[in-house]
């Protein structure tokens, strides 16, 4: 592949964000490519220099686009995380699909008290922006892990298995805030 | 090592390497431009000129946005092909709501002389008197959603209290279009004077000159947010 064409995926990927092609596509170079379950699809993201992640602006004293509901938006992203990250031994990606009354019942744990309805709104919501930008994958009732969590470098791995031994299970068989 | 930047990285000391890997992730990262005073690749010719190298690989540039301060952005011959494959393209109700707070914060405050500079950044709020009220964009949630969009693409900021006559958020354009390279912030000039004014004497000059040879390319895309 050319510089030129790979200059271009690129400048698509961000563009669109994770891009899901065909698996007989060539990785462009410097992308990581993540085979999707069957093996028809993979996702094509681009690998930064050196890795860096946008935690260095913490460093630098400067700020990314801020999020839309940043706490409840994280908060969902770590229930779904306690829910599909099912081997924590190995990489969060792809994880396990897990449903979406699992995700907002772990969400109700650790925001008790919160009324069902304003749950599922404020999880409903979070959810559409966490799909949207590739955190999760969300069809129907079935919540998966996005291509973005393989972005996550082994160094932040240790912290983010701790994360997920702390927080709550989803309850078998209950409806949030029942 | 992640291939793409190996050749420009790997001569470089540890020192200079972590000062072009900060100011790449500044500049890709940051909803705001990235200053020289922070980052010595931004100040010294030669890192900033591997910097540029670096984002040209990546179908990026570098763009000035004020006395020392840098951002990057999509290169032009990148930017054309993106928008000729539909890619990154704004949705048509996000683009008219883009379009209406460029054309109230920017385009009518400097055709009134209140505006100087070519940065599309604006203090002249678009308010929600002019956006909801007297445009011709229906659906009011759909509107919102757009807003909402447009705004967590850094390409509209919302200004609380700019309007006495109407509640709800007034806009003024976002930081993501500080990334428009000088040919991008002439081409959007020019794509707004032809969709408000096609039959003046400007647009007619506009439609000779890119038909001269000059690329043409549809307004206000791709996505410049990011």
């Amino acid at each position: 592949m050319s510089s030129a064409e790979a200059a271009l995926w690129w400048a698509r990927a961000r563009a669109e964000g994770p891009l899901r092609v065909p698996s007989a596509t060539r990785t462009p170079t410097g992308m990581l490519r993540l085979v999707e379950r069957g093996g028809e699809h993979c996702w094509l993201l681009p690998r930064p220099p050196d890795d860096v992640t946008p935690a260095v602006l913490r460093e630098l004293r400067m700020q990314a686009l801020p999020a839309e509901h940043p706490n409840e938006t994280s908060r969902v992203l770590a229930a779904a995380l306690r829910c599909c990250w099912i081997d924590t031994q190995a990489g969060p990606w792809p994880g396990q699909p897990a449903m979406v009354r699992e995700v907002l019942d772990v969400v109700d744990q650790l925001m008790p008290g919160r009324g069902a309805e304003v749950l599922h709104r404020l999880g409903t919501g979070a959810l559409r922006r966490l799909h949207a930008s590739r955190w999760l994958n969300v069809e129907a009732q079935r919540v998966c892990l996005g291509p973005r969590v393989a972005t996550w470098p082994d160094q932040d791995l240790p912290a983010l298995r701790e994360l997920c031994r702390e927080l709550p299970s989803p309850r078998p068989d209950r409806e949030p805030d029942r | 090592m992640s291939g793409l930047f190996d050749d420009l990285l790997q001569p470089l000391g540890d020192k200079q390497r972590d000062a072009l890997v900060a100011a790449w992730a500044a500049l890709e990262y940051s909803s705001e431009p990235a200053s020289e005073a922070a980052l010595p690749a931004l100040r010294d010719a030669a890192l900033r000129h591997l910097l540029d190298q670096m984002l040209r690989g990546t179908g990026r540039t570098l763009v000035r946005a004020g006395a020392y301060l840098w951002t990057s952005g999509y290169r032009d011959d990148i930017a054309a092909e993106l928008a000729a494959n539909g890619w990154g393209v704004l949705p048509p109700l996000e683009r008219a709501a883009l379009t209406l707070v460029l054309i109230h914060s920017v385009a009518i405050p400097r055709a009134e002389g209140r505006l100087a500079g070519d940065d599309w950044q604006s203090p002249h709020p678009t308010t929600p008197t002019r956006l909801r009220k007297l445009s011709q964009v229906h659906g009011q949630r759909r509107l919102s959603d757009a807003l909402q969009w447009l705004r967590a693409a850094g390409l509209v900021r919302a200004v609380r209290g700019a309007d006495p006559e109407m509640a709800g958020a007034s806009y003024v354009p976002g930081p993501a279009l500080l990334r428009l390279t000088p040919a991008a912030r002439q081409r959007l000039q020019e794509n707004l004077i032809l969709a408000v004014g096609p039959d003046t004497a400007l647009a007619t000059a506009i439609t000779v000159r890119r038909s001269l040879g000059r690329p043409r390319s549809d307004a206000i895309s791709p996505r410049s947010g990011s």
